[in-house]
């Protein structure tokens, strides 16, 4: 997170709470550059459909 | 035999050579040709009174029957003037009066030619490197000056 | 970024181990000096090769004869050598080392390359312990591309008598592109890029597979649809953003035919008023032809006119001859006397005395051709018909003579004036004709184009506001397909969801990138007015940086005047371009703090752009590095104002060896 700038950390602020927190970890992986985009694919799949599971 | 030997088809005028440069200028710019050149020159030198006795006649030549019959008569009328040419019409046919009457034409042609090549040349060009228009107002300037000159 | 110390061994002219530490902080200008020939552009190289592994330069021309290796070595030893190059530096508070090596050996008068390694590192805390990160060349790339991306380090390190970016920046070309996307990198807007992508294609994935496992064959004809959809949505906004490109190229055209239009409407009126005068002219010489022909054609009667006055005489003598004669009078004078019914010599009118007319005709019956009447005859016409036309002669002399010194007068006067009109005309004939015509025509062509594209855009617009209904349209639809499976429907909701969040970062996309794009235009205008002269400050109103990121420079009539200025001031835009980036994508952050590293920075530039950039550009950027030569760095001018400013840290001198090697010598400023 320490990466990106204010600005844009502002405007991601204004955003639900769990789709900022599901951006920043993406965010974070496309940083860390360790993912392939596919793998990148499946983790935000999950993590969605973990959410609204969650959610229900 | 015929009186009007300037017609004659076989009769050849050879000009003079030291005035050669001025036929070449002369037709090369203007396109005269080589009679009406002569003329140009016998009608200045006459006019002025002024003779060129020192000729070469090696340089370009014409029949004589080219020349007009105004042209003709012009040159048979001086033969009168200067006695040469008669009542008498054996003066029309003996050669030598015809030679020495040529060589009086020719004589006064050059003279005329060289006032002209040294009219020319007043303007600082040398003759060859004269123009059209340059030789034509040379000659239009004589004849103008001519006229005013005051008569004695 | 913050360059610590460059270590160069056996590479290019520098034989043995040469250091060059950086200045840094309050002192953070470097001077590096060097005659031309010394190395300058070899230390620039070795920070390119140490960095990105490059071989060449861009400015390299001839790639041939470009090797890394020191030749002297080479040549000497006949065996394979190693050159090494190791750069230390600081980043996010870490200090790294990259360290490259490449060996080349000789052989048939050929140099070839065997092997080439790199390293990447980190030192621990106290700078005590080295920590090897990675020796896999693709690896260490990564890791450099992560700090200073590859396709923004021309912003950053160049050879500043070279700097072209303008060239690149004004005319919509794949330079433009390369920056923007240089640009998102540094501004980490790619980062959010590639997370719309994920978001948005994870959607299209689960909503496809979502079908598939539903079985259900109205939702599987829904989804059919949604997606025929979406990929004629993605062609026609491709084909939208074509034609966008291609306006705004066609408009550039336009712009650039009025502008040279506008430049030149002096040239061109002055033109016209050439063609005009070359058209009198003409007519002008046309007409003295002509006088100069009749008067040539005068010459033979003029010539018998001028001798009229000395042969008259002979008239009397051809009268007196003819009237000795039997044949007393001339046929000639018989008939036109009897012609003109008036005798020819004495005048009388012959209509009035009929005797006389008898008489005459009873002479012409008795006339008999004498043998000189002939010539006679010819002598007394010629003088009769040149005393007649004597005085229309003249006349006609005198007027052909005026005539042709008036038309020589005019023509002399437009040769001059022509010629006058012609010299202040800056443009050839052709370029001319060639502006004319683009007025004429490629003008109204690119303004037709324009037009038609953009009611090709209009059209396109409204087939995509359409799709994009009836997506929303199908999408509804599909979420009304009643799901028994509650796991697909997670699904279903999962899609609708990852959709959502695709459409939440395009947004901010968008919103960041015009607002960067503002921010940094604002920056531009900032850094430029601070570095140029008064002068150019009162010439250039504007700058403005489209959303592609191309560059314009407006002067004061409001006009685009990128192709009207001069070098110097299009490196001095290219540095304020490129440090305003440096502090725009250092907003928020401090670890966008790229040194700037100039080769041959002012031979361009004047004596005021020169102390202004001394005077700015440490306060600009985090480091500076300058390769200079003598003349660059003069006690007169130059070097006071670095002394004054006291931001030089290092300075070394490239001193050139008899043996054709290099020297880096630290020295004193």
């Amino acid at each position: 997170m320490n990466n990106l700038q204010a600005d844009i950390k502002a405007e991601l602020e204004k955003l639900p709470l769990a789709d900022q927190k599901i951006i920043n970890e993406l965010l974070i992986d496309i940083e860390n550059d360790d993912a392939s985009q596919r793998q990148l694919r499946e983790i935000v799949v999950q993590k969605v459909q973990q959410m609204i599971v969650s959610e229900e | 035999m015929d009186t009007n030997f300037l017609s004659s088809g076989t009769s050849l005028i050879k000009t003079s050579s030291n005035v050669e440069d001025v036929y070449e200028v002369l037709s090369r710019e203007l396109k005269m040709k080589t009679h009406s050149i002569f003329m140009l020159g016998f009608c200045i030198g006459y006019h002025s009174g002024q003779k060129c006795e020192h000729l070469e006649l090696k340089g370009k030549e014409f029949r004589s029957s080219y020349l007009s019959e105004k042209q003709q008569g012009i040159l048979y009328a001086v033969g009168i003037n200067e006695g040469i040419l008669d009542e008498d019409s054996a003066s029309y046919t003996d050669p030598q009066k015809q030679q020495a009457l040529r060589k009086l034409w020719l004589e006064y042609s050059a003279s005329g030619l060289l006032q002209l090549k040294a009219k020319f040349e007043e303007n600082g060009k040398a003759l060859g490197d004269q123009k059209k228009i340059d030789l034509l107002s040379g000659i239009l300037q004589y004849f103008i000056d001519s006229k005013e000159e005051i008569p004695f | 970024m913050q360059l610590e110390k460059l270590k160069i061994s056996n590479f290019r002219q520098f034989e043995g181990d040469n250091v060059l530490e950086f200045g840094y902080g309050q002192q953070n200008v470097t001077l590096i000096k060097g005659t031309n020939g010394a190395g300058k552009t070899g230390i620039f190289r070795a920070i390119m090769f140490a960095l990105y592994g490059d071989h060449y330069l861009e400015q390299d021309t001839t790639r041939e004869d470009i090797h890394l290796v020191n030749s002297k070595l080479l040549n000497s030893t006949g065996l394979p050598m190693t050159a090494t190059v190791t750069l230390y530096f600081r980043h996010n508070d870490v200090s790294y080392l990259i360290k490259r090596s490449l060996t080349e050996f000789k052989s048939d008068n050929k140099t070839s390359v065997a092997t080439e390694g790199a390293e990447f590192g980190k030192f621990l805390a106290d700078k005590q312990q080295y920590q090897k990160i990675t020796d896999n060349i693709d690896q260490v790339r990564v890791e450099v591309n992560n700090i200073l991306p590859q396709n923004i380090r021309k912003f950053f390190f160049f050879d500043a008598e070279k700097l072209d970016l303008l060239s690149g920046l004004q005319n919509g070309g794949s330079v433009a592109k390369s920056i923007k996307t240089g640009v998102f990198d540094l501004l980490q807007l790619s980062n959010l890029e590639t997370a719309s992508k994920v978001f948005n294609q994870a959607a299209r994935d689960q909503s496809k597979e979502l079908s598939n496992q539903l079985g259900d064959q109205q939702f599987k004809e829904l989804e059919d649809k949604i997606e025929t959809t979406n990929n004629d949505l993605s062609r026609l906004r491709e084909e939208k953003s074509q034609i966008i490109d291609e306006i705004e190229t066609a408009k550039k055209e336009e712009e650039l035919i009025k502008q040279q239009i506008a430049q030149n409407r002096d040239d061109r009126a002055q033109a016209e008023i050439l063609k005009n005068k070359e058209e009198t002219l003409s007519s002008e010489r046309y007409a003295l032809n002509e006088v100069i022909n009749e008067a040539i054609g005068r010459i033979d009667d003029t010539a018998i006119d001028v001798v009229l006055g000395s042969v008259d005489k002979a008239g009397i003598k051809v009268e007196n001859i003819q009237n000795q004669r039997s044949d007393k009078f001339a046929k000639a004078i018989l008939t036109e006397s009897l012609n003109n019914k008036v005798c020819a010599l004495c005048g009388n009118d012959l209509s009035a005395h009929p005797e006389n007319e008898e008489h005459i005709q009873v002479l012409l019956k008795k006339f008999q051709v004498s043998e000189i009447s002939g010539v006679l005859n010819i002598v007394s016409n010629s003088l009769m018909s040149a005393n007649s036309s004597s005085q229309g002669i003249q006349a006609a002399v005198t007027r052909n003579y005026q005539s042709i010194v008036n038309h020589e007068d005019k023509i002399n006067k437009l040769e001059h004036e022509i010629e006058q009109i012609g010299s202040q005309i800056t443009m050839s004939q052709n370029e001319l004709k060639n502006i004319t015509n683009k007025e004429q025509h490629t003008l109204p062509n690119v303004q037709s184009n324009i037009s038609t594209m953009t009611e090709k855009i209009g059209v396109k617009k409204d087939q995509i506001t359409k799709l994009e209904n009836k997506l929303q349209e199908l999408e509804a639809q599909q979420e009304q397909v009643q799901i028994k499976d509650n796991n697909l429907k997670v699904k279903r909701d999962a899609v609708a969801r990852l959709k959502r969040i695709g459409k939440e970062i395009d947004q901010i996309i968008d919103t960041y990138s015009t607002y960067s794009k503002e921010q940094l235009e604002k920056q531009m205008k900032v850094i430029f007015n601070q570095i140029i002269t008064a002068e150019d400050r009162s010439l250039i109103s504007d700058i403005k940086i489209s959303n592609n990121f191309e560059l314009s420079v407006i002067g004061k009539n409001g006009m685009s005047i990128l192709n009207d200025i001069s070098m110097g001031q299009s490196q001095m835009l290219s540095l304020a371009f490129i440090t305003a980036l440096a502090t725009v994508a250092s907003k928020g952050r401090n670890n966008v703090d790229f040194p700037l590293f100039m080769d041959t920075p002012f031979g361009r530039l004047d004596v005021e752009n020169r102390t202004n950039l001394i005077k700015n550009i440490p306060n600009m950027t985090s480091q500076w590095v300058l390769l200079v030569t003598d003349t660059e760095l003069t006690e007169g001018t130059e070097l006071p104002v670095f002394k004054q400013e006291n931001r030089v840290g290092k300075v070394y001198s490239l001193n050139k060896m008899d043996d054709g090697t290099t020297k880096i010598v630290p020295e004193e400023i």
